[in-house]
């Protein structure tokens, strides 16, 4: 009798502890990679598509799907063709987002602008799923018809123009 | 039982767990996921270039314009004022200085909007505070402070400022990257120089 308590004194910290390190690391609002993994994984810029890209990554794969990350109303009033929204601010808790990921699809991001896409993809990454892609297009392109046309965009990080240095620079 | 076998017992089985425990080797993340969001979401932390634009006129000092380019980019043409972190060298030691800081905004502004906005995430989430991006990158920058002219018949004085404020920037823009790379290089020292006086004081 004496001998069993003593074994309760003893494992009741550890299975108590252990609780409570299994129960911190099931808390999702966590970051898997840290910041320096996911500014090495963006150093290579091939997960930034264009249109064209973004349509051989669609014959490629089935399971390439589209992620519009405005809100509802945007997306009401015009989307890219069989696109899923999801808006930003629900991407943590999104019950589809969350199946989506965890069937191995390849998701496109796409937005009103880069910035929020590429913030998303940021976010997202370095919460640990590793098959995000951005795509860069302008946000006012976003049509029903948009894989359809053969258009090609200007790329966001490609300088447009060229410095013009003045001919009489001021020396003083 | 021997109480010391209770308390072996009790420290193997602690030292199981925390040997299970992952292993995080940056602290840094110090927002959280949901934190972070929210921040991505405020369009506070996104300004214009004509704001842009203002600060290089006032050569305002609480603000940090910073260029995420190349250095060969950089060195061929910046925006005044402005100081070079490379995105691929962000996350150096040698500029944790720089961004890590409470007096400043730093601004980010790249060619276009891409990298800014990683740029801005990764140190938002690693828990600097003050970060903004440059709305279009020099893109925008060169669109709307270097080549916009008014059309209209009548300007209004909130145009005209605005304009004002364009041309001046334009003029210093140009005027700045005109100049010799030699005069360009001596410009940079004295002004590091003047930073490095500032920045003295009582440690």
């Amino acid at each position: 009798m004496k001998n069993k308590k003593s074994l309760i004194i003893i494992f009741l910290p550890i299975i108590l502890i252990l609780i409570l390190v299994i129960f911190k690391s099931l808390n999702k609002d966590n970051f898997s990679l840290d910041t320096k993994q996911t500014h090495e994984i963006s150093l290579n810029q091939e997960y930034i598509l264009s249109i064209n890209q973004l349509k051989e990554k669609l014959k490629a794969s089935q399971k390439t799907v589209l992620v519009d990350l405005r809100n509802k109303d945007d997306y009401a009033k015009a989307h890219i063709k069989n696109a899923i929204n999801i808006p930003l601010s629900e991407i943590l808790n999104n019950q589809e987002f969350s199946k989506l990921k965890s069937t191995d699809n390849v998701i496109v991001l796409y937005s009103n602008s880069v910035t929020q896409s590429a913030k998303a993809w940021t976010l997202l990454t370095q919460m640990g799923y590793r098959e995000f892609f951005l795509l860069d297009i302008p946000s006012a392109v976003i049509s029903e018809e948009l894989l359809e046309k053969d258009t090609v965009f200007d790329r966001d990080e490609v300088l447009k123009y060229k410095f013009q240095p003045a001919t009489a620079a001021g020396l003083e | 039982m021997n109480p010391r076998v209770k308390i072996s017992i009790l420290l193997i089985g602690l030292g199981l767990i925390s040997a299970f425990i992952p292993y995080k080797h940056n602290k840094k993340n110090q927002l959280k996921p949901s934190v972070l969001l929210e921040q991505s979401l405020d369009e506070q932390y996104i300004i214009s270039v004509d704001k842009v634009a203002r600060f290089v006129i006032d050569e305002d000092s609480t603000v940090q314009i910073i260029d995420l380019r190349s250095p060969e980019e950089y060195r061929n043409f910046n925006i005044p004022g402005s100081i070079n972190i490379p995105y691929k060298d962000l996350l150096n030691k040698d500029y944790e200085g720089y961004l890590d800081q409470k007096k400043m905004k730093n601004i980010f502004y790249s060619n276009g909007d891409i990298l800014s906005a990683q740029a801005w995430t990764l140190c938002t989430s690693m828990g600097y505070q003050n970060n903004f991006i440059m709305q279009g990158g020099l893109n925008e920058w060169y669109k709307t402070i270097m080549n916009s002219s008014f059309s209209g018949e009548r300007i209004t004085a909130r145009e005209n400022a605005l304009f004002e404020t364009r041309f001046k920037a334009r003029k210093v823009f140009t005027e700045m990257n005109s100049l010799p790379d030699s005069l360009k290089i001596k410009f940079f020292e004295t002004k590091r120089k003047n930073e490095k006086k500032l920045d003295g004081g009582c440690g």
